[in-house]
C-alpha cells in the first residue's frame, strides 16, 4: 500500500495491540483515508500518532 | 548500466541510484532447446542457445573454441556473507554457465518477525534486503546483457516473514525461490499453523508473479544420519507442498521439486538413487524437477565431491531433470571460494556436454530389480502418508516425530525431527479474520472484502506497490556501523591505488591455498607442511584437506593461510605480449607454399627435446601447419646449417642452444647471423633461436629475426615465421 516496512510494522502492531487484525490492518487505514478525505500515507500516520483510533469504520 | 568485459564491475555505479532503479524483467526464464544444434565440428542433441561471451572449458581449445549450453537451467549457489563482493562472483558464474543464481540467506534471517532494511553483513549467507535485492537484480540485469541470455535470481521465502520477503521479491524482479512450510516447521522451528498461514500468502504473490517455487524436501537427506533411508518421506514432503501450492493457485509449470540423490561412493550411487530420481519423476509428472547435487557425504577431498557431483549430473540427465543445482566442491571445508562456483559450474556442464544424446544411447529397463525398486519406493512413500491421515495429520505427524526419522518407512528410529503443534517461533499470532475482513492489496490468499467485485482490490487508491511501483517506500540503510559504503571504504581505495591481494572469498581477503606432499608419516608430515606454510610467509595456516598416500611414505595436504601482500600494479613487469595469428590462418598460409625450415641444436650440444616440440606434428609443432620440417641433428655447425639451407631454397634457420656457459649462447647466434650476411643469405632467410635461456630481447640483441625461451609452443613459433615470411 506504499508504506515502509518500518513503517507497516509499526501499524500492525498498534492495530494488533488493539485486537483489531482481524479487521484487516489496510482495510482499517484506507476506509480511515476515505472518511477522512486523506490519502492513505497521511492516515497511517494519524494512527501511529494516536489520533482517529476512535473514528475506525468497524 | 553497461559492462565493458574488459572492465572490473564498477561497483559505485551499482550503488548509486538505488532508489530509482527498477528491475527490467519479471518472472522465471527457461532455456530453449535447439533440436540437432550445430555447434562447431559436432551436432548436439540437448543444447539451448550459445551465450555471446562466456569461458569455454579448457579442452574447447580443440574445437574452435566452441561452449555449447546444456538446455537445462544451471544454477549456483552464492552467499559470502557480504553481497557486494557476491556480485562480482556471479559474473564469473554467468560466463561459465551459470543462469539460476541462488544466494542464500543469512542463518538467523527466519526467526525475525518482517523485512531487514539496509545492507549488514550475514554470517554463513547474506541478509536479504530490498536494497541488497536491488543492487543484485541491477547487477545481474548487466551481467545478463554482457553474457547474452537473462539470468534467475533467487533467494528463500521462508521464516516467520515470509510473505513480506515475498512481496519484496515481486516488487524487485527475483525470479524463483523456495518456498515450503514444512521447512520452516523442521528446520527452523517455526509454528506449524503459522508457517502454513504464511505459505498460502506467499504462494499466491509467486504464483501471481511468476516466480518459480523451488520446495524444500532435499533437506532431509542433507540432515538425517542414512540419508537414503528418507526417500519414502520425500516423497511425502513433496506432496504435501505440491497439494498445498496447488490448492493455493499455482500452477504445474512454477512448481520445481527440490532432490537430491540421496548418496555418494563408496555406496553403490546409481544402484541407490536411480530408482528413487525414477520413480519420483513419474509420481509427479508434470512438475518441474530441480536436481540438487549430494552435500550430505561431502569431505574435504574436492576431487572426491566432484566425482560424486559428476554421478549426480549422470543421474539429472538419465531421470531426468529442467534444472541442474551445483555445489561447490568445497563446500565440505569451508564457506564456498569463489572459484570453487566455478568449478561446480564446469564439472556440471563438461558431464552435460559429455553425455549430450545419452538417450540415444540408452534406456533404463522396464522389468527386474530395477523396476521392482521404483514401484517399492512409491508403495512406501504412499503407506507413510496413509498412516498421517490415519493418525489425524500433518501436525500430529510432526509432533510425533515422524519426520526426518533415519529409519526405512515402516521402520523406525525413533531419531526423528519432534516439533510442538503448539510451539515455535511466531506461535499464537494467527488471527482469525473477521466478516468484514479486508486488504485493498492484490495477490492477497483468502476472504477479502476488496477481491469480491470486478476490478483490483486496491482500485480505491490508485494501486498497490504490485501494480504501481512508484509507491514503493526505498530505505537505504538502517544501521550505520555495518553498510555497503563502510565495508567498501578499503576495498574501493585500493583498488584506485592500483593494489592487488589474493583473495578467495571476500574483496582482497589475502588467503591462499597451497598443496604440499611430505614424505613421511602422516602426524610428522602434517605438523612439517604447517611448518612449511609458515616459512612460505603465511599467516594462521590451516590443514584443510589430508590425503594419505601410503602410511609410512606420505601425505598430500592443501593448506589455507593468509599472504599479507598488496601488489603494485604499476610496478609489475609486463612483458610484451604479441597477439598470434590465428591457426587456420597460419595454416591457409604455409599449407600451399610448404615453406622449408632447417633446424638443428648448435655447438657443442646433445640436447635436442625442446627443438623437436617446436617441429613435430605429434607435440603440436609446426609441422602441422603444413612446414616442411628438416631437423640436421645435435651438435652441427653454422656452416652446415646454411650449406642445407642453401640447397633446399630454405625460408628459415631455427637453431636450438642450451648450453649457456660463458655466453657461448649468444656467440652461436652471432656465429650463425655473421656467417648468413657473409654468404648473402640472410635477407633471404628468417633466423630464429630458442632455448631455456633465451629471450626474444637477447635473441634480437645477437642477430636473430626473434628468439623463443621456456615454454614456447609451436603455435608461438608458426605465427612469427608466417608474419616474417610475408615480410620478406
Amino acid at each position: 500500500m506504499g508504506f515502509s516496512s518500518i513503517e507497516a510494522k509499526e501499524l500492525v502492531d498498534a492495530i494488533s495491540e488493539r485486537h483489531l487484525l482481524g479487521h484487516g490492518a489496510g482495510r482499517l487505514v484506507l476506509e480511515l483515508a476515505k472518511s477522512k478525505g486523506i490519502d492513505i500515507r497521511a492516515a497511517g500516520g494519524e494512527l501511529l500518532a494516536g489520533r482517529y483510533w476512535d473514528d475506525l469504520p468497524l | 548500466m553497461r559492462l565493458d568485459p574488459d572492465r572490473k564491475l564498477d561497483l559505485e555505479e551499482v550503488l548509486s541510484d538505488l532508489d530509482q532503479y527498477r528491475p527490467k524483467r519479471k518472472g522465471w526464464v527457461w532455456r530453449q532447446k535447439i533440436a540437432d544444434h550445430r555447434i562447431g565440428p559436432f551436432v548436439y542433441k540437448d543444447t539451448a542457445e550459445n551465450l555471446e561471451r562466456s569461458v569455454p572449458l579448457p579442452a574447447a581449445s580443440h574445437f574452435g573454441g566452441i561452449d555449447p549450453q546444456a538446455d537445462v537451467v544451471v544454477t549456483t549457489e552464492i552467499a559470502s556473507g557480504r553481497f557486494e563482493d557476491d556480485l562480482r562472483r556471479m559474473r564469473m558464474a554467468a560466463w561459465h554457465g551459470a543462469d539460476h543464481i541462488m544466494v542464500i540467506r543469512t542463518t538467523g534471517q527466519s526467526h525475525i518477525d518482517g523485512l531487514i532494511e539496509g545492507t549488514p553483513e550475514g554470517i554463513g549467507g547474506v541478509p536479504i534486503t530490498r536494497k541488497q535485492v536491488r543492487a543484485t537484480r541491477k547487477a545481474l540485469d548487466a551481467i545478463e546483457e554482457e553474457v547474452g541470455r537473462p539470468i534467475n535470481f533467487h533467494s528463500y521465502v521462508s521464516g516467520v516473514a515470509g510473505p513480506e520477503i515475498a512481496v519484496l521479491f515481486a516488487e524487485e524482479g527475483v525470479n524463483g525461490a523456495h518456498q515450503d512450510p514444512q521447512y520452516n516447521v523442521l528446520y527452523r522451528d517455526v509454528n506449524m499453523h503459522r508457517s502454513f498461514v504464511d505459505a498460502a500468502e506467499s504462494k499466491k504473490l509467486l504464483a501471481d508473479g511468476n516466480i518459480l517455487q523451488l520446495d524444500g524436501a532435499h533437506n532431509a537427506n542433507a540432515t538425517a544420519r542414512e540419508a537414503w533411508k528418507v526417500t519414502p518421506e520425500l516423497f511425502v514432503q513433496h506432496a504435501i507442498n505440491t497439494a498445498y501450492s496447488r490448492g493455493v493457485g499455482m500452477s504445474a509449470e512454477q512448481i520445481a521439486l527440490s532432490t537430491v540423490p540421496p548418496t555418494a561412493p563408496p555406496a553403490p550411487k546409481l544402484r541407490l538413487d536411480l530408482p528413487y530420481a525414477v520413480a519420483l519423476r513419474e509420481l509427479f509428472e508434470g512438475y518441474k524437477f530441480r536436481a540438487q547435487q549430494n552435500t550430505r557425504y561431502m569431505e574435504a577431498d574436492t576431487m572426491e565431491t566432484t566425482v560424486t557431483h559428476v554421478l549426480d549430473t549422470l543421474i539429472s540427465r538419465l531421470a531426468p531433470s529442467d534444472i541442474q543445482s551445483t555445489i561447490t566442491p568445497d563446500e565440505g571445508r569451508n564457506i564456498p571460494w569463489h572459484y570453487n562456483n566455478v568449478a561446480g559450474l564446469n564439472a556440471a556442464r563438461q558431464t552435460l556436454m559429455g553425455i549430450d544424446g545419452i538417450d540415444e544411447l540408452l534406456e533404463l529397463r522396464g522389468d527386474g530389480a530395477f523396476r521392482r525398486q521404483v514401484r517399492e519406493l512409491k508403495e512406501r512413500a504412499v503407506l507413510f502418508l496413509q498412516e498421517i491421515l490415519d493418525d489425524g495429520g500433518y501436525y500430529e505427524a510432526v509432533g510425533a516425530g515422524q519426520f526426518v526419522d533415519s529409519g526405512y518407512y515402516p521402520a523406525r528410529s525413533a531419531d526423528g525431527i519432534v516439533r510442538d503443534p503448539a510451539g515455535g517461533d511466531g506461535a499464537g499470532t494467527v488471527i482469525r479474520r473477521e466478516p468484514d475482513y479486508g486488504a485493498p492489496v492484490c495477490s492477497h490468499f483468502g476472504d477479502n472484502v476488496y477481491a469480491q467485485g470486478p476490478g483490483k482490490p486496491c482500485a480505491a487508491y490508485g494501486g498497490c506497490t504490485l501494480c504501481d511501483d512508484s509507491i514503493i517506500q526505498y530505505i537505504d540503510e538502517v544501521d550505520s556501523s555495518d553498510t555497503v559504503t563502510e565495508r567498501l571504504r578499503s576495498p574501493l581505495a585500493d583498488r584506485a591505488a592500483g593494489l592487488l591481494r589474493p583473495e578467495v572469498e571476500k574483496h582482497g581477503d589475502g588467503v591462499v591455498c597451497v598443496t604440499l606432499f611430505v614424505p613421511a608419516a602422516p602426524d610428522i608430515a602434517e605438523a612439517a607442511a604447517l611448518e612449511m606454510a609458515r616459512h612460505m610467509g603465511l599467516a594462521e595456516p590451516e590443514i584443510m584437506s589430508r590425503r594419505i598416500m601410503h602410511p609410512a611414505e606420505g601425505s598430500v595436504f592443501e593448506i589455507k593461510g593468509l599472504l599479507d601482500l598488496a601488489i603494485e600494479i604499476g610496478q609489475l613487469p609486463m612483458p610484451d605480449k604479441k597477439a598470434l595469428l590465428p591457426e587456420t590462418e597460419i595454416e591457409s598460409w604455409a599449407r600451399p607454399r610448404k615453406p622449408v625450415v632447417i633446424a638443428a641444436t648448435v655447438g657443442e650440444d646433445e640436447h635436442s627435446v625442446g627443438l623437436h616440440e617446436i617441429l613435430d606434428i605429434k607435440h603440436g609443432g609446426i609441422e602441422k601447419y603444413g612446414f616442411r620440417c628438416r631437423f640436421l641433428g645435435t651438435s652441427v655447425s653454422a656452416e652446415h646449417l646454411l650449406d642445407v639451407a642453401e640447397e633446399t631454397g630454405a625460408s628459415a634457420v631455427l637453431i636450438s642452444t642450451i648450453v649457456t656457459h660463458e655466453h657461448v649462447h649468444e656467440q652461436q647466434m652471432r656465429e650463425l647471423d655473421a656467417l648468413a650476411r657473409k654468404r648473402g643469405l640472410r635477407e633471404k632467410l628468417v633466423l630464429i633461436a630458442g632455448g631455456a635461456q633465451v629471450s626474444d630481447e637477447l635473441a634480437r640483441a645477437s642477430g636473430m629475426d626473434a628468439g623463443f625461451g621456456r615454454g614456447t609452443k609451436g603455435h608461438d613459433v608458426a605465427s612469427f615465421l608466417v608474419a616474417a615470411m610475408r615480410e620478406k
